[in-house]
């Protein structure tokens, strides 16, 4: 453009003036579709605006509480990469109007109470599988017991189909999630072989929710019919006795049938005894022909020492009669060879 | 072979295959197995990644073991062709099964290491040689058994309980454990590192072993092979 003005004969000061306010523009024009196109996915979804003030890391309850002050910043970019990332927030925090500050509408309800509902709404489903849980259970007695998001999380729930979950997600979610409450059954069942593989990315290896179902958290005792069943999703021709297996037994198997703390016992003798004895067997007979290969070794080394000596002796000779110096090599041969013979 | 050099055969082609199959297989299972045993040591996950994943060394596990046990069925058919059908002196000098004589040669071994005595003679098979293949035979019956059992679990649910996949489990590691650290520390050495054959004996692998060596090795097993005139006395 610049250059077509020029051959029209424009003057060229203003020419140049113009043309860089031009650049200038373009450059603020790009740098403006730039900032939109990344802010745009966390922008388009905000549109509540909840993010000019959650998006803050340092945004904070100030309500005096236990255990000081409670964030209340939410990860845009984790958010919108989850799979709800899509949704606005009121989607799932129903019952807020928006006033500054926040406040809820329905100050009866428990939060947890509007958690649980702003997920059924949903996924009924599942809701209606948690409902029959020990998960549940535990929660309707004593608010303590865990509902959705105590499992799932809130603002990073993963995008993973079903049935198709990588094994670093499943082993992710048993350690993370199961695994948090339940510490001891799951440091159990990663000595078992399920989980040994799946830590090493065999994803149809089972975890924790494979057998104990996603939502309804069976606690899966041998010889039931539920197990039975729960086996069988895997092993087909799995029966009543194929459930005695145990998935959580203790180190050194403390916790489980004498049976198998006798053979556990049995084997880990015959293996130190077996192999202390024969290590043993081999360090013996290795001295023995250490000391063979140093004998042979000795004699070249004597060889070599001897050889050495007769050289500083003869040093000697010759400083103490330096007169005969004429002939050195004779007496350093003949001593040479008499230390070696020796 | 060097050109003006005694040699007897040792092996015969049975024996060496045997030999290479169980050691190709041996390490085959090895290599596969353990990464499974320690998943979470540094060193699992490399391994695993080398063989494609944990499927495939369970595959590859799998496809060895197979032919490890094919090594020991036609071991014990050839066992009991010796014994049934050509009577054969079970404890005789030329059997491979422990007798009293080496005991005396364990004792006299032992004496020989604390310079108490001269090197046993030996017959045709070393008492560590009758301990290799004996350990073997007790290896493949219980890794092998135990391996089956978790090879095909509800098979093993539909004759026993299902706490025996448990058992069959700390059997199946712990003697592969054992097996491993066998081969490497006592056998590697006794059969090939040890003075008389260092670096490696090539005997298993090519069945001949020269008659010096034989004289030296094993004196009463010469003795009575020049004495049945097998071969010339050197």
């Amino acid at each position: 453009m610049g250059r077509r003005c020029a051959e029209r004969g424009h003057p060229r000061a203003g020419l140049g003036r113009l043309s860089r306010l031009r650049r200038l523009e373009a450059v603020l024009g790009l740098a403006l579709l730039l900032c939109l196109a990344v802010a745009w996915p966390a922008a388009a979804r905000d549109v509540e605006g909840c993010l000019i003030c959650h998006g803050d890391p340092d945004f904070v309850d100030t309500t005096p509480t236990e255990g000081g002050p409670k964030s209340l910043y939410v990860d845009s970019a984790t958010f919108v990469e989850s799979v709800h990332g899509e949704l606005a927030c009121s989607a799932c925090h129903k019952g807020f109007v928006l006033t500054i500050p926040q406040h809820q509408v329905d100050v009866e309800k428990d939060f947890r109470q509007v958690a649980i509902e702003a997920c059924e709404a949903c996924h009924p489903d599942a809701f209606m599988s948690y409902q029959t849980s020990s998960h549940a259970k535990f929660y309707y007695q004593d608010e303590a017991g865990p509902i959705c998001i105590s499992c799932h999380g809130s603002h990073a729930i993963k995008r993973v189909r079903l049935g198709e979950e990588t094994a670093e997600f499943k082993m992710e979610m048993a350690r993370d999630s199961c695994g948090r409450c339940h510490e001891d059954y799951f440091d159990r069942a990663r000595d078992e072989f399920h989980i040994k593989a799946l830590n090493l990315g065999y994803e149809r290896a089972a975890t924790c929710f494979d057998c104990h179902g996603y939502h309804e958290n069976l606690a899966l005792h041998s010889g039931e019919p539920e197990t039975v069943e729960a086996c069988r999703q895997c092993h087909p021709g799995a029966n009543a006795g194929f459930t005695y297996f145990q998935m959580h037994l203790e180190p050194h198997f403390l916790n489980a049938w004498w049976g198998v703390r006798a053979v556990y016992l049995f084997f880990s003798t015959l293996l130190i005894v077996v192999l202390v004895v024969g290590i043993a067997y081999t360090t013996v007979h290795l001295q023995k022909e250490t000391r063979i290969i140093l004998g042979v070794m000795g004699g070249g080394l004597g060889r070599l020492f001897g050889f050495i000596r007769a050289l500083e002796e003869e040093s000697y000779r010759s400083t103490g009669e330096s007169d005969h110096e004429r002939e050195p090599d004779k007496p350093t041969r003949s001593g040479a060879d008499e230390e070696g013979g020796a | 072979m060097e050109e003006g050099k005694d040699y007897y055969v040792r092996f015969n082609w049975y024996h060496r295959l045997s030999h290479f199959v169980m050691m190709t297989t041996f390490i085959g299972c090895t290599l596969t197995g353990p990464p499974l045993k320690y998943s979470y040591d540094f060193w699992a996950q490399a391994m695993m990644n080398f063989w494609g994943g944990v499927h495939n060394a369970g595959l590859i596990h799998r496809v060895m073991a197979g032919f490890m046990v094919g090594v020991f069925v036609v071991h014990a058919i050839y066992l009991m062709y010796w014994v049934v059908i050509r009577k054969a002196d079970v404890f005789g000098p030329d059997s491979i099964f422990f007798r009293k004589k080496d005991l005396y040669d364990l004792i006299g071994m032992i004496k020989w290491f604390f310079d108490r005595g001269e090197r046993p003679r030996f017959e045709r098979f070393t008492f560590w040689e009758k301990f290799d293949w004996f350990a073997v035979f007790w290896g493949i019956a219980m890794i092998g058994t135990s391996g089956f059992a978790l090879w095909f679990p509800t098979v093993t649910g539909q004759f026993v309980s299902g706490i025996f996949l448990n058992v069959a489990r700390i059997i199946h590691g712990d003697e592969a454990i054992l097996a491993i650290g066998w081969i490497l520390f006592v056998h590697l050495y006794n059969s090939h590192l040890r003075m008389n054959v260092f670096p490696l004996d090539p005997v298993i692998f090519t069945g001949r072993m020269p008659v010096e060596h034989l004289k030296h090795d094993k004196r009463a097993w010469y003795d009575r092979l020049v004495q049945e005139g097998k071969i010339k006395p050197q």
